[in-house]
């Protein structure tokens, strides 16, 4: 990985690559709603009808999109620089979202050989999300690639700063709903950063998702003035890196994503700076 | 790090009903709710669905197109696929110390003394050593690695620490595998991450302070409770807590630090996951230590004082007893075999086998005529039935163990309660008469809170006395004599600050 930690201006990428990265949000978005609602007819081949959808509708749709839309960049990253990597998805009842695109890279159906990557597999991973005899609604151990089931909210980064100790081929990164973030022992895991050294430990990832909301209230993170959040977050010793979606999608419209990633020049870790060189590039466990 | 502001429930519906549902909290949930019976639900459900253009998306098949997988990672580069999530896949075994290594002479039980959690440091710090490469070890704690006598550690390793230091400070190092840091959330949460992720460790505690981690523990343990039956998940190592400076030993602290109940607890979950073990010497903790650092995909909980306790079993004892997790100690009791015991002390825990032990021997002076059992328990979920947890004793073991129908005071650490619930379903359950910590906290003598909440060796004489049929006309006199001695250790730490030379000289006699 990178020993750099100070993002680079962010190149641009090329609109083939913008839309391949907008195909792909689109695509979790498709099968995060798919998840929560139908229980047949998941190409949509023919319209709607009443019994395609579940009889109890069950799941949470709110995070899934920002839990789309990182995992998204963070498969543009990881191919792109070759890395180890980890998430760790706070908003654990974002399940839809971690499942959707675990289907679409291929490891759910590795793990899970009857749900293919195919229209019989994604009827299947519609039908079993959140229904007797299925899986979870949350990101559970059920869920590959998963470490955190995010079912009660706080736990997330000390998680990750927990998978990235000892672990110096490893960048873990960790989705923090701004809800969550409201916990205590969230507010603690801030200084996790005092304790990673970076010659043994790997990096951490902090991504702090301002969706603004939580069940039936603001979060607290959104609402207070911008730079007072981010004297909060360089007062911890982080290094926030604002981005902010402003327009609506082009799920509406045929243009591309409105939102560009910050995190296209290097990798910005979390830590002090690094003492000596990071060991060369991971090779994998 | 990244601060990303997106709307909530973005590309989802903008308005149903008439109030606007993205990018506002009504969209955390189910935006539509009433798509079977309401046809304009289903109809915007219709249009969100379409919205993302699946037939872009997805072959006829219903496959992802190439253009949607054009910038995804392959094999263990994939978030799904990272073996690093399967933490099983990349976890060794700990190179473990033979704990004969570090085991304490005894030559004869109950005559001399040392610190178990002192002991265990020895075999903690030959761990930490002999992984000083692979870096797959680590000891988490709020503050108290030293305090609860673990410091041998810090010949290994150093504690883990990135901010400014300070020429006075101690053992702080970049590359420490000793974590601390005052949040019980953080030391739960890190050892977590590290244990998941195919590594070992320890989070060493205050007994009263593991509470604080109640919740995160109950997570933890359904996590491992569901991944234990999911074929692809690999066992890891299990979390193991030490929990010291327990109840009975709060000398500088007192009421706020009392609190025995993370074991009650922790017995509450999955008996597939969940073990209890309190062990009553220096040697039987080395050997329940060597047991849950090779053991996985458990929740451990170690209960183990800090302070100088009596030795009661050789390592080779030790090692059997902590096996069969409980048993009768026949050099302490006074059966000859040829009947049943009159009574049976049980005693669970460090300083309710002392007292035990004591009771023991004023009932061999005093009484000598009873045939008495002395029996003690270091795996707690042994008096559960064995149809209720893999640990659970058989009846018939059971029967043999603690009697159908003679009495059993049973000395407990914790609070008593918890040997009724495990072994309400026992023959002899009528007859099981549980002391322990009932409440009664303060900064006193350590002598002074087992009195304070009956579990005293003199009132453990009297509860046998009370308890075994026809003995209490007969023994009238002796029980005079303890309730006596109670009396005298009232006024006696009252005038002197220490316990009374009796107690404080006692020895096993034998
Ligand atoms: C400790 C805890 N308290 C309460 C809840 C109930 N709960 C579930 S989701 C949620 C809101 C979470 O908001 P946020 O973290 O912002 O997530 P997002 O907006 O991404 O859904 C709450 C309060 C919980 N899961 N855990
Ligand atoms: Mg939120």
């Amino acid at each position: 990985m990178s020993d750099t930690r100070t993002p680079s201006d962010p190149p641009v990428l090329s609109d083939d690559e913008l839309s391949a990265l907008d195909a792909h949000w689109r695509a979790a978005n498709y099968l995060a709603v798919g998840q929560i609602y139908l229980m047949a007819n998941p190409l949509l081949t023919r319209p709607l009808v009443p019994e395609d959808i579940k009889p109890r509708l069950l799941g949470h749709w709110g995070t899934s999109p920002g839990l789309n839309l990182v995992h998204t960049h963070l498969n543009r990253v990881i191919k792109d620089r070759d890395l180890n990597a980890l998430c760790v998805w706070g908003p654990g009842h974002g399940g839809p979202a971690v499942l959707a695109n675990s289907w679409l890279e291929g490891s759910y159906s590795e793990t899970y050989p009857d749900v293919g990557r195919d229209a019989e597999g994604m009827g299947l991973l519609f039908k079993q999300f959140s229904f007797p005899g299925g899986v979870p609604s949350h990101v559970a151990p059920e869920t590959p690639g998963s470490i955190h089931e995010g079912g009660e909210l706080g736990y997330s980064l000390a998680h990750a700063y927990g998978a990235a100790f000892d672990h110096p081929d490893l960048v873990v990164a960790c989705v923090i709903g701004d809800g969550e973030a409201e916990t205590g022992p969230l507010a603690a895991s801030w200084h996790g950063n005092k304790f990673l050294d970076p010659v043994h430990d790997g990096a951490v990832l902090p991504i702090l998702h301002l969706n603004g909301y939580k069940i039936a209230n603001p979060t607290v993170l959104a609402r207070i003035p911008e730079d007072e959040l981010d004297r909060l977050l360089r007062g911890y010793g982080h290094d926030p890196c604002s981005s902010r979606a402003t327009t609506r999608p082009p799920s509406t419209g045929h243009s591309p994503p409105p939102w560009t990633p910050p995190w296209t020049g290097s990798a910005p870790t979390s830590g002090p700076p690094a003492r000596t060189a990071r060991p060369s590039a991971p090779t994998g466990p | 790090m990244i601060v990303l502001r997106t709307p909530k429930g973005w590309t989802g519906p903008e308005e149903v009903d008439g109030v606007p549902v993205e990018n506002t909290w009504r969209s955390h949930q189910v935006p539509l709710p009433g798509v079977r019976e309401n046809p304009e639900h289903l109809r915007q459900l219709e249009a969100w669905l379409r919205s993302y253009r699946p037939a872009e998306l997805f072959d006829a098949d219903g496959r992802p197109t190439e253009r949607v997988l054009a910038r995804v990672p392959e094999g263990a580069a994939r978030l799904g696929s990272t073996p690093y999530a399967n933490g099983g896949l990349l976890l060794r075994d700990l190179p473990l110390p033979d704990p004969a290594d570090h085991a304490v002479r005894v030559d004869r039980p109950g005559t001399t003394l040392h610190e178990p959690t002192k002991v265990l440091g020895g075999l903690l710090e030959s761990v930490m050593a002999a992984t000083a490469d692979r870096r797959d070890f680590r000891v988490v704690g709020p503050d108290e690695t030293a305090s609860n006598r673990l410091d041998a550690l810090y010949r290994a390793t150093g504690k883990a620490w990135q901010a400014g230091t300070l020429p006075t400070d101690e053992h702080l190092a970049h590359d420490g595998r000793v974590m601390e840091v005052l949040s019980e959330h953080l030391c739960q949460g890190w050892l977590e991450g590290y244990l998941l992720t195919g590594r070992h460790g320890l989070f060493s505690s205050y007994e009263a302070f593991a509470h604080i981690v109640d919740s995160m523990v109950n997570q933890h343990i359904k996590w491992l409770r569901t991944s234990r039956r999911l074929p692809w998940r690999r066992p890891i190592a299990s979390l193991n807590y030490l929990l010291t400076s327990h109840v009975w030993r709060q000398d500088h602290n007192g009421f706020s630090h009392q609190d025995p109940g993370f074991v009650d607890h922790i017995l509450n979950k999955s008996p597939e996951v969940v073990r209890v073990y309190l062990p009553p010497d220096s040697n039987t903790l080395l050997s329940v230590a060597d047991h849950v650092l090779r053991s996985r995909d458990y929740v451990n909980v170690i209960v183990a004082g800090k302070q100088p306790t009596f030795d009661w079993l050789t390592p080779r004892e030790a090692r059997g007893h902590c096996a069969r997790g409980a048993g009768a100690w026949e050099w302490a009791g006074t059966e000859d075999g040829s009947r049943e015991p009159d009574v049976v002390l049980a005693c669970a825990g460090d300083v309710p086998t002392q007292e035990t032990l004591a009771a023991a021997d004023l009932i061999r002076r005093h009484l000598p005529e009873l045939a008495l059992r002395v029996v003690n328990v270091v795996d707690i979920a042994r008096m559960m039935p064995d149809t209720e947890h893999p640990h659970g004793m058989p009846d018939a073991e059971y029967d043999a163990l603690f009697t159908r129908d003679r009495p059993v005071i049973f000395a407990y650490h914790g609070y008593p309660w918890l040997i009724h619930r495990l072994a309400y379903r026992r023959h002899g359950h009528a007859h099981l008469h549980v002391r322990g910590y009932k409440e009664e906290g303060t900064t006193t003598t350590p002598f002074d809170m087992v009195v304070r909440n009956d579990l005293d060796r003199y009132r453990l004489v009297m509860d046998v006395i009370d308890r075994v049929p026809g003995l209490g006309v007969r023994a009238v006199a002796v029980r005079q004599e303890m309730a006596d001695a109670r009396t005298r250790h009232h006024a006696w730490i009252r005038e002197h600050g220490t316990d009374l030379p009796e107690v404080v000289d006692w020895t096993w006699g034998g």
